[in-house]
């Protein structure tokens, strides 16, 4: 096993944000190659957040002790989101905002519940992860490492990983990512709907309708109070994007698979900036705040939009 | 306490209801009509019907049980301030009178005048709201589809607490008199209503420093709906708005949208 590294310092033309890959092989693997990077930033006296399961915690405050990293890393607490990938980039930025305003250079740790997601949820962690690079390319620095565990994680987000990171951990070194590639994400294709094929259309007018077509399907499958009514708000600001942005009407599908309820809107209209509704609103804000609202009120939210196929949104619902 | 209705008919209308009734075809309408006022004669109630009763009703209008108000024929100029002063002055008469109530039938298309914009329909209707919901009186405001603009209609059923007519037309929300710079807001606020309802609040606003707006009849407020109250309080710089018993959906999406703010001078309230 390779020993963990000592930073080297990030190339000379590094960007602002210096977002690393860290591929390793079990639990020792990944204690070697945070504490280093944790120790790295002490000695430097920086900051340090940390993002990872509740286990991967455990272990590391156990290897890092009792000592002056008490003052400096912080442990953040992911799971308080959610488990919708949809709002790690504004906790991120709101983390690292609170950390640099303390005048210390930021370090981050983030490393994804690959291995207990759904299949929805590991892409839309792989966009997640695409996304930062755009997020934080104007931000002030910091360095973020997300540790990979390849004997666990599947192949295909391994090797997207390796895309969308340019810098990353190998052999002990920090280094530039060969594998990187700039350019757009690719999606994976979303699962064809296992509903009857009953649509509904709605335009100007028809929210009501909407909330009606949710509910019905929400209910049948014990779908009730609070969670219901996040779900029929959020539907509500999809549908109206619709008829505002997506050509004046769209068509929304519902069906439940597994013990998930889906919802599925489509309209002519594309979203062309992939980072909509992923930052908190100003409160003098024109405009921009539905899909943030979205976001926060849904379990996961997955969006597919392309200037000639038009945009499909889907929001999923866990029904337990 | 007043409660938001939409119904199909006039048929349970009492005393504080104000009613907007999209009006059905024309042979529904005068037995609808009809009805509602000889309910009023049987019950004790003086009557009152502005625009021109149908020849075929009967009723005396011209006693002291009844009054009748034709703004067509009318000499002097007519307007809101005037059917609002006259419902006051109406309702205070008929108690003295000895009636139960004010029961008064508005025929919207012989009083608005040509142009009637949603604000001045929101205007002129919470006002009316304000004296029905502090009086003995109920009032049934007739609208006609052919004699009224689609935005105009939506505006008018969303400033009554009762609607009459066909489900498809009702109001998914309504904003209401409760006392005396207060009012209730009921149903759901979403971006098809957002106008009506910016629209209602602004005017609610011109005439009080701190609007009060009890909303446990609020289901819901999506995005359109809350930055509609936002743009409302900005149109009055120095005046607050005051968002009384939200449920905790409406709560929650207020904070993540980040209105929970000094910078917005809406505050939700307990």
């Amino acid at each position: 096993m390779t020993s963990p590294p000592t930073a080297a310092a990030p190339a000379a033309k590094s960007p602002a944000f210096r977002h690393e890959l860290y591929p390793y092989q079990g639990e020792a693997a990944f204690l070697e190659g945070a504490t280093s990077f944790v120790e790295d930033a002490m000695r430097a006296d920086e900051t340090v957040l940390v993002a990872v399961g509740s286990d991967k915690q455990a272990i590391l405050r156990d290897a890092l002790g009792t000592n002056p990293a008490d003052r400096q890393v912080t442990f953040v607490d992911t799971a308080a989101l959610g488990r919708n990938p949809g709002r790690l980039i504004p906790a991120w930025q709101e983390w690292i905002a609170k950390a640099v305003s303390d005048g210390q250079p930021v370090r981050g740790i983030s490393e994804s519940p690959w291995t207990t997601a759904t299949a929805a949820e590991r892409s839309e962690l792989r966009y997640h992860e695409w996304l930062l690079n755009l997020t934080f390319a104007d931000s002030p620095a910091w360095w973020l490492l997300c540790p990979y565990d390849t004997s666990t994680v599947e192949a295909a987000v391994l090797e997207s990983a390796r895309r969308c990171h340019p810098f990353q951990l190998a052999e002990g070194v920090h280094g530039d990512n060969s594998a990187f590639a700039e350019g757009p994400f690719l999606f994976d294709e979303l699962e064809a709907p296992c509903d009857p094929q009953e649509s509904l259309s709605y335009g100007a007018g028809a929210l009501g309708a909407v909330r009606d077509k949710v509910t019905a399907c929400a209910t049948r499958h014990g779908l009730t109070g609070p969670r219901l009514s996040e779900l029929l708000v959020a539907a509500t600001e999809v549908a109206a994007n619709s008829v505002r942005h997506g050509g004046g009407w769209g068509t929304l599908r519902t069906w439940v698979e597994g013990d998930v309820l889906i919802c599925q809107f489509h309209d002519t209209g594309h979203i062309a900036d992939p980072l909509v509704g992923r930052s908190r609103p100003k409160p003098h804000q024109l405009g921009g705040r539905g899909l943030w609202l979205v976001q926060q009120l849904c379990d996961l939210v997955q969006i597919r939009s392309t200037a000639e196929q038009g945009t499909t949104v889907r929001l999923i619902t866990a029904l337990a | 306490m007043r409660i938001a209705r939409s119904v199909a008919s006039l048929a349970p209308v009492g005393v504080g209801d104000h009613v907007c009734w999209a009006v059905p075809a024309k042979a529904d309408f005068q037995r609808a009509a009809l009805a509602y006022l000889t309910d009023g004669t049987r019950l004790g109630d003086k009557i009152m019907v502005v625009g021109s009763p149908s020849r075929s009703w009967r009723l005396d209008l011209r006693g002291p049980q009844g009054v009748l108000v034709d703004p067509s024929a009318c000499d002097v100029d007519w307007d809101a301030n005037a059917l609002v002063s006259l419902l006051r002055q109406e309702a205070e008469e008929a108690g003295r009178q000895g009636f139960r109530a004010l029961r008064v039938l508005a025929h919207m298309d012989h009083f608005w005048p040509a142009g009637l914009t949603p604000r001045q329909v929101a205007d002129h209707e919470l006002r009316l709201d304000a004296v029905i919901g502090a009086s003995a009186a109920m009032v049934v405001c007739a609208y006609a589809g052919s004699g009224f603009l689609p935005d105009v209609l939506g505006q008018a059923a969303t400033v009554h607490p009762h609607f009459a007519g066909d489900r498809d037309a009702a109001p998914s929300f309504q904003v209401f008199s409760a006392g005396e710079d207060c009012w209730n807001v009921s149903g759901v606020v979403d971006a098809d209503g957002a106008p009506a309802f910016h629209t209602a609040v602004t005017e609610l606003l011109r005439t009080t420093d701190t609007l009060r707006l009890r909303c446990q009849g609020l289901e819901l407020m999506d995005a359109a709906g809350m930055q509609a109250l936002v743009e409302a309080s900005g149109a009055h710089p120095g005046r607050t708005i005051m968002v009384e018993d939200a449920n905790p959906l409406v709560r929650k999406c207020w904070e993540l949208l980040g209105y929970d703010s000094p910078a917005v001078p809406v505050e939700l309230v307990p």
